[in-house]
């Protein structure tokens, strides 16, 4: 890089007309004793064809576009957060459900299957396991391949239950035993493994089945190859279904 | 205030990408950096002041390249090349220092713009009344600021 004779950025100023009258005549000047006034010049024709090339709408676009992704990562960021924060009250989290009444008197007892349950619901829940600690992931939530996951339950009394979950191929997966559908009723609990999601692309599905009946565990999974959204008994009848979807998105 | 893009690249965008093209030596790499420093300017939104906007986008064009420039290695050229890349925090001062330059460090416990103002002076051959009015400070303050830079590389260099 040799260095010019008069400095680029007075040059540049100089061209702009945003320097002061009498810098703009030493500039000038300069230019002039060097020999190098056709910089003006060969600048116009410079930023004539680097603007027919590289076009304002193009630059507009993709300045757009790298603002958005920004956006997007901070927005992801807050939501770890967040999560973070919700971490940060796991005690409060695990501790809850036991406060509650008992399967015995809890008003879930009484709701037939496939109907809103007022009160505690099954829930089904995602830990994503960070540099940062352990992070709770919303429904929607994005992932990535490699990410070690961690799922926990709550039945609110149902007595059996099974966690299933089918990827972006198609893949389904059982997380909970295969001998057997009893659940712990109360608190929260978490399951014997974590969960590191593959390449699998566009998401992470996870159904958390519920009962007051023993389930087939075998028709769930069928149901779920078949592309099912909603599960039901072999008679048909439906079972409560709660459906954590998280979205997958490539490095 | 929302910018228009369209119209700030119209007027600004290829005096961006003639210095990025100077300092990054490399097509793509300048035109990325062209385009980081107008995402940066849409970040400063409402708290742009217009009224002289190229000495502004040269010097945050600068910073780019040399944040690009600690990431990206290249050979310099000749000695005001090597001068940028040691500015960046990639060339080496002499032969005693390590393969990371110890301006890398250097630059790093001090303010960003005494890095911009090191290349004004250092690299772009600007006189220090010329570096004081670009910044906004006073030529004893920009002085100053560079002989801190200075002393902060000797000592590292004695270290």
């Amino acid at each position: 890089m040799t260095r010019p004779t008069v400095p680029s950025l007075l040059v540049e100023k100089l061209a702009a007309g945003e320097l002061p009258p009498d810098k703009a005549e030493e500039v000038r000047a300069r230019l002039a004793e060097a020999g190098e006034l056709d910089r003006l010049t060969d600048l116009q024709r410079d930023n004539e064809q680097m603007l027919a090339h590289l076009t304002p709408t193009m630059v507009r676009r993709q300045v757009e576009r790298r603002v958005e992704e920004a956006r997007t990562v901070r927005r992801r960021r807050t939501t770890r957060w967040v999560g973070i924060l919700a971490a940060a009250g796991l005690v409060g989290a695990f501790a809850l459900p036991r406060l509650l009444p008992s399967p015995s008197d809890s008003p879930t007892q009484a709701i037939d299957e496939g109907n809103r349950i007022k009160g505690l619901q099954p829930e089904l829940r995602a830990w994503l396991q960070t540099d940062d600690g352990p992070v709770i992931l919303t429904d929607g939530a994005t992932v990535h391949e490699g990410d070690l996951l961690q799922l926990s339950y709550v039945a609110a009394g149902r007595p059996h239950g099974a966690i299933l979950s089918r990827d972006g191929r198609g893949v389904v997966t059982l997380h909970t035993a295969t001998d057997t559908t009893t659940l712990t009723p109360s608190g929260e609990q978490l399951l014997p493994f974590s969960y590191q999601l593959d390449d699998a692309p566009d998401h992470e599905t996870f159904f958390f089945v519920t009962s007051d009946r023993p389930l087939d565990v075998a028709h769930l999974v069928r149901q779920l190859e078949r592309g099912a959204d909603t599960l039901s008994r072999p008679d048909g009848s439906a079972l409560t279904t709660y459906t954590l979807r998280l979205r997958k998105e490539a490095e | 205030m929302a910018i228009d893009i369209e119209a700030w690249y119209r007027a600004h965008g290829p005096m961006v990408l003639r210095r990025c093209r100077q300092l990054l030596k490399d097509e793509q790499l300048a035109q990325d950096a062209m385009h980081e420093v107008f995402v940066r300017l849409v970040r400063v939104g409402d708290r742009l002041d217009d009224r002289a906007p190229t000495g502004l986008l040269y010097r945050m064009a600068t910073q780019q390249c040399l944040n690009v420039l600690r990431t990206k290695r290249r050979h310099p050229e000749d000695k005001v090349d090597e001068l940028l890349m040691n500015i960046a925090g990639h060339g080496r001062m002499g032969e005693d220092l390590g393969a990371r330059s110890v301006l890398a460090k250097l630059f790093s416990r001090t303010q960003e713009s005494s890095e911009v103002m090191a290349v004004l002076h250092y690299v772009d051959g600007l006189t220090l009344q010329e570096v004081a009015d670009e910044v906004g400070m006073s030529v004893s303050g920009v002085r100053k600021r560079l002989r801190q830079l200075r002393s902060t590389l000797h000592d590292m260099e004695a270290a």
